[in-house]
């Protein structure tokens, strides 16, 4: 699937002309915006419902056989199942914002910083941290330049949605900021667009 | 397994075209697929999407406002390409299997006007059978979800808005009604008590009363939602199978997020699951209608085709003459017409989808009235052909054999007529188009039957008689107009939706032109723009340069201050230090001010004023005279404007400050114990001196003579006081004030202190002459030792200034006159010595600095005339001898 927005092409080459620097310049700086607004717009879960689903499980397999939770059951297997909660809402909870990661991934594999909660960053699998969620790559054609930015993450239905939304609320930014006048001066492009003259 | 999502962020211009360029491919791709007829209804959907998204796009760019350079040929250029359609679908309709085009070449008609008015009418015609044929397929679509709406007992809008979920995640949409059904048989077991689904409902934790009363989708909701939360990989993959057969696993993407796929299913499809839920059982049957009803048409034109050819060949050349100038135009007229038709598509698709399902009905009924009124009309013909005397005319003029093939003739072009007609005027929106054809047809048909006749090499008049008869037959035959199918009504009906779409694709495609001009000046504004940009940035940058190296040559002059400060500091020693910048300064100014109160300001005041009056001189004056903080800061010379009172009284202590550092305080240490002490000392060592004195005089007459002198010498008596200690007091206050105020010096205190010492020590270094005259000074002395054998009590003793130097001069006589006779021992120099080295011992000089040498020399000097002074005048009452 793929996600276009032919505005925000369009308001690129506006801020170019207006602030004087390279297409290049306007599109990194953008993506970084676009980037950083899709990792907030993407859902994670929530600490609450992270315990209170784990807790609800009915049923748990311990030392190979399934308890009904609601049975009485030996203390030894009662504290395993305390201990298997436990261990799963740790889990569950260090791999908490892996979605909003995949933005911050994508960024990186590019070299944009982008800024993030510190349990985004932190968020990982009982395997380790997982890159190959996001990725992006720089095309150029002479003057031309794209950033094609790739998230397989996509089984985490927010993840469309955020991008979408990123994109659309950037091209949102630019109109307002045309009917404010903004890009007369180069003064007010570097203050609502920091990012444009910061190497 | 989900897809990647990938979006691409930039591109710049040529991208943009890119963008374009795809979507129109897409565009042509679809019309090619419209033409095989191999288009689904997704299909259709999607690009319905797209095309709206592109001509989304474009309103989105003019709505920016910005006009941007390059937009306007954009525009242009989709506009041509939306009227280009038309264009790109000539080849296509080459390819088509029943397009007019490719009747007509396969009958043979090559005549060029025919080719050139057949195409015309072709791309019209391919254009509008292109969303035509997507209307087929959405009958298609409502059929098939009718028959699974029948199978599943869903309605025909849930079951659409499943399948586009099950699409979305990666699942075939024909999954849906098996799926569906496994999980209605796997409910029924379960009902019924199977040992299995009873315990795989069980484990799931689902009660049957939970899943009555719903409908199959929230069934499948539920089993769904209830799956999801299963952890264990491989009891939910077990789960999914035990519901939906052994396709479960690979349901298990939409089932993970069940409800959030169907929403966005639903967002997708907008309103198209209602118009299915209400329109599917009507599409249905239509659908099967159709199916018939094609094959019927089909026999009818082969059936046509294969006995008409060589009439059309006849035909198609006597079309060689027509103007085709006039019809060209009027088919250009309907092409614009079905281009504003298919913009004004784009913009509801929905609403055109209804009116081409309003088209194809009226189709439907008009093809339909069409082949039963022809049909009947050329029965009619034959049968009226009887009742005239046509085929008696033309077999006694051309001879029997030509009877049959005239009539034939006669017979077949009524029917191209009346089909070429029916055929365009049905067409939706053709009427004008078959209309203006029926006219020119109309009239080559007259041309032609007299070219036939006049070739066949008849006579004017027997021409005329078959013609007469032609037309006789002709006029009684009825030319059957009968709406068996009610296709008038479905027709207006058709007409009045066509017309809104087609006014609503005029004005967008006005509209893109109006703005074609508006966005050339836009374009032309933003370009000018952009070029003052980049100016104001060369001049920015130009501006930053110059501003770069002001800030280097300021921070180079603050940095040298800094120095300067630092150098003035060292060498006027005062209060800064090498840490202490002109920054700092400032910062504590400003940190001073701001934590002034209104209490501090006043106390300031009065203490400047006070430290202003304690400096003396001039500053005293300006302290007395001060009476608000700006007159004080004026006088001192600090600049007032705009500067608050607490910031005035901060930068006036700063100045007193500066005022009295700057002169270099001579901390002179005066000890007047010391001082007193050796005073004192000289005091006891004069009157030694004096009791060491032998006095051995008449003194009596001398006395008598020097009070008789004194008294004339003193008019004025001069009180003396010999009480040293008050002498001594009174010198030390006459020091005192004369030291109160600092005295600047310029010279090095040792040096300083040393002049000082020399200069005494040389004025002290040298006797003191004494010289008196002896008689008198006899006399005198003797007077005077007798006096003071006298003096029992303090004796006050007044002289004449004026006279005492005749006095003393007296007293020198009589002291020369005494001669020998009197012996006086009078150790003069250790006298003197002594006092010297008394006033040595008395003054402790500490001059810390180099300057006021010349002042403290002067009071010295002073204090040292005085000493002599008084010496002075205890001289003459010395003893004779001691002036030996």
């Amino acid at each position: 699937m793929s996600v276009a927005n032919l505005g925000l092409m369009r308001a690129f080459d506006e801020i170019a002309k207006a602030a004087g620097v390279t297409y290049k310049e306007v599109v990194r700086s953008e993506a970084a915006k676009i980037l950083e607004a899709a990792s907030r717009n993407t859902l994670a879960a929530q600490v609450q419902l992270i315990e209170k689903n784990v807790k609800a499980a009915p049923r748990r397999k311990l030392n190979g056989k399934l308890y009904k939770m609601s049975w009485k059951m030996p203390d030894a297997v009662w504290a395993m199942a305390q201990a298997q909660i436990a261990a799963s809402i740790k889990r569950r909870k260090a791999s908490r914002g892996l979605a909003k990661k995949s933005w911050i991934q994508v960024a990186q594999s590019i070299g944009i910083s982008v800024s993030a909660p510190g349990y985004v960053e932190s968020a990982t699998t009982k395997n380790g941290d997982y890159p190959g969620d996001g990725k992006a790559t720089e095309e150029s054609n002479g003057s031309d330049f794209a950033i094609v930015l790739r998230n397989s993450r996509t089984y985490s239905p927010s993840v469309f949605d955020a991008i979408r939304k990123a994109m659309n609320g950037r091209e949102k930014f630019f109109r307002e900021n045309l009917k404010l006048g903004v890009f007369k001066s180069i003064e007010t492009i570097a203050a609502r667009y920091p990012g444009l003259y910061t190497k | 397994m989900s897809e990647t999502l990938e979006v691409k962020i930039g591109a710049s211009d040529a991208g943009l075209e890119a963008t374009l360029k795809t979507v129109q491919s897409e565009l042509a791709r679809l019309d090619t697929k419209i033409k095989g007829g191999d288009l689904s209804f997704k299909e259709l959907d999607q690009t319905m999407r797209k095309i709206a998204q592109t001509e989304g796009l474009e309103k989105k760019l003019q709505a920016m406002g910005t006009g941007a350079a390059g937009t306007s040929p954009k525009i242009d250029a989709l506009g041509g390409d939306l009227k280009a359609m038309g264009a790109k679908a000539e080849d296509a309709g080459e390819k088509g299997n029943l397009g007019l085009g490719k009747i007509g070449i396969a009958a043979g008609v090559a005549g060029a006007a025919v080719k050139i008015g057949m195409k015309a009418v072709e791309l019209a015609t391919d254009a509008a059978r292109a969303v035509v044929d997507q209307f087929g397929a959405a009958i298609d679509l409502g059929g098939k979800l009718n028959d699974l709406s029948s199978r599943t007992g869903e309605s025909a809008g849930n079951l659409l808005i499943l399948e586009r979920a099950f699409t979305n995640t990666g699942v075939s949409a024909d999954a849906v009604g098996s799926s569906m059904n496994k999980m209605q048989k796997f409910m029924v077991d379960a009902a019924q008590g199977g040992a299995a689904q009873s315990d795989a409902m069980s484990r799931l934790g689902i009660t049957m009363g939970e899943l009555s009363g719903k409908t199959p989708t929230e069934q499948m909701g539920v089993f769904a939602q209830r799956i999801s939360s299963i952890q264990d990989p491989a009891q939910r993959a077990e789960a999914a199978m035990s519901i939906f057969g052994k396709s479960g696993g690979e349901l298990l993407p939409i089932l993970q997020n069940f409800s959030g796929e169907i929403e966005g299913a639903k967002d997708q499809l907008g309103g198209l699951p209602g118009v299915m839920d209400r329109s599917a059982a009507a599409f249905d049957g239509v659908g099967d209608n159709m199916a018939a009803l094609n094959n019927k048409v089909l026999e009818f034109a082969a059936g046509f085709l294969e006995s008409a050819l060589p009439a059309l060949n006849a035909f198609t050349s006597a079309l060689s003459g027509v103007d085709a100038a006039g019809w060209g135009q009027a088919t250009m007229d309907i092409i614009v017409r079905m281009a504003d038709r298919l913009i004004g598509a784009f913009n509801d698709p929905i609403a055109t989808i209804q009116a081409y399902g309003t088209s194809f009905e009226v189709a439907v009924k008009t093809f339909g009235n069409a082949f039963f009124n022809t049909s009947s009309t050329v029965i009619d013909f034959l049968v009226k052909s009887m009742e005239t005397n046509l085929a008696s005319a033309i077999t006694s003029y051309l001879g029997g054999a030509l009877t049959d093939a005239a009539l034939t003739f006669g017979r077949h072009i009524t029917e191209s007529l009346m089909t070429f007609s029916a055929a365009i005027s049905e067409l939706p929106g053709f009427k004008a188009a078959g209309d203006k054809m029926f006219e020119v047809l109309d009239a080559a048909n007259t041309k032609l039957g007299e070219a036939q006749i006049a070739n066949m090499g008849a006579t004017a008049e027997a021409a005329a008689k078959v013609t007469e008869e032609f037309d006789k037959t002709a006029s009684k035959t009825r030319v059957f107009k009968e709406d068996f199918f009610g296709a008038e009504e479905a027709t207006k009906r058709m007409n009045e939706e066509m017309d809104a779409i087609e006014a609503s694709g005029k004005e967008t495609r006005e509209n893109f032109i109006g703005s074609e001009s508006s966005s050339s000046n836009t374009a032309s504004n933003i370009f000018n723009a952009a070029n003052n940009s980049q100016v104001a940035a060369i001049n920015f940058d130009s501006v930053n340069s110059s501003a770069f190296n002001s800030l280097e040559h300021v921070k180079k002059a603050a940095s040298n201050s800094v120095d300067i400060e630092k150098s003035w500091a060292k060498v006027a020693g005062s209060a800064y230090t090498a840490e202490q910048s002109t920054y700092g300064a400032q910062a504590a100014m400003a940190k001073a001010v701001r934590e002034m109160t209104d209490k501090d300001l006043g106390k300031l005041f009065t203490q400047a004023r006070q430290d202003l009056r304690d400096m003396g001189g001039d500053m005293k004056t300006v302290g007395d005279e001060a009476r608000n903080i700006p007159q004080l800061a004026e006088a001192l010379g600090i600049e007032t404007a705009g500067k608050s009172a607490k910031q005035m009284i901060y930068e006036i202590g700063q100045e007193i400050k500066v005022i009295s550092n700057s002169p270099i305080e001579i901390n002179i240490k005066f000890s007047p114990e010391v001082f007193a002490a050796g005073l004192e000392s000289l005091r006891t060592d004069a009157t030694n001196a004096f009791q060491q004195v032998p006095l051995n005089l008449d003194a009596a007459k001398s006395i008598a003579e020097q009070a008789l002198a004194a008294s004339d010498g003193f008019k004025n008596p001069i009180p003396l006081n010999l009480k040293g200690y008050e002498s001594i007091a009174d010198a030390r206050k006459s020091a005192e004030d004369n030291f109160a105020n600092a005295i600047p010096l310029t010279l090095s205190g040792d040096s300083a202190a040393n002049e000082v010492l020399g200069v005494v020590q040389n004025r002290l270094s040298t006797v003191i002459p004494l010289s008196l005259d002896g008689e008198g000074a006899d006399s005198t002395i003797g007077n005077l030792a007798s006096g003071l054998n006298n003096l029992g009590t303090p004796v006050n003793l007044s002289l004449d200034g004026s006279s005492a130097s005749n006095a003393v001069g007296f007293v020198q006589t009589d002291i020369t006159n005494l001669g020998a006779q009197q012996k006086i021992n009078l150790d003069g120099a250790n006298a003197i010595t002594s006092i010297r080295d008394d006033l040595k011992s008395g003054i402790e000089l500490d001059v810390s600095a180099k300057s006021g040498v010349s002042g403290i020399l002067s009071d010295l000097k002073t204090l040292v005339s005085d000493i002599k002074t008084l010496v002075g005048k205890i001289e003459p009452k010395l003893p004779v001898a001691a002036l030996i």
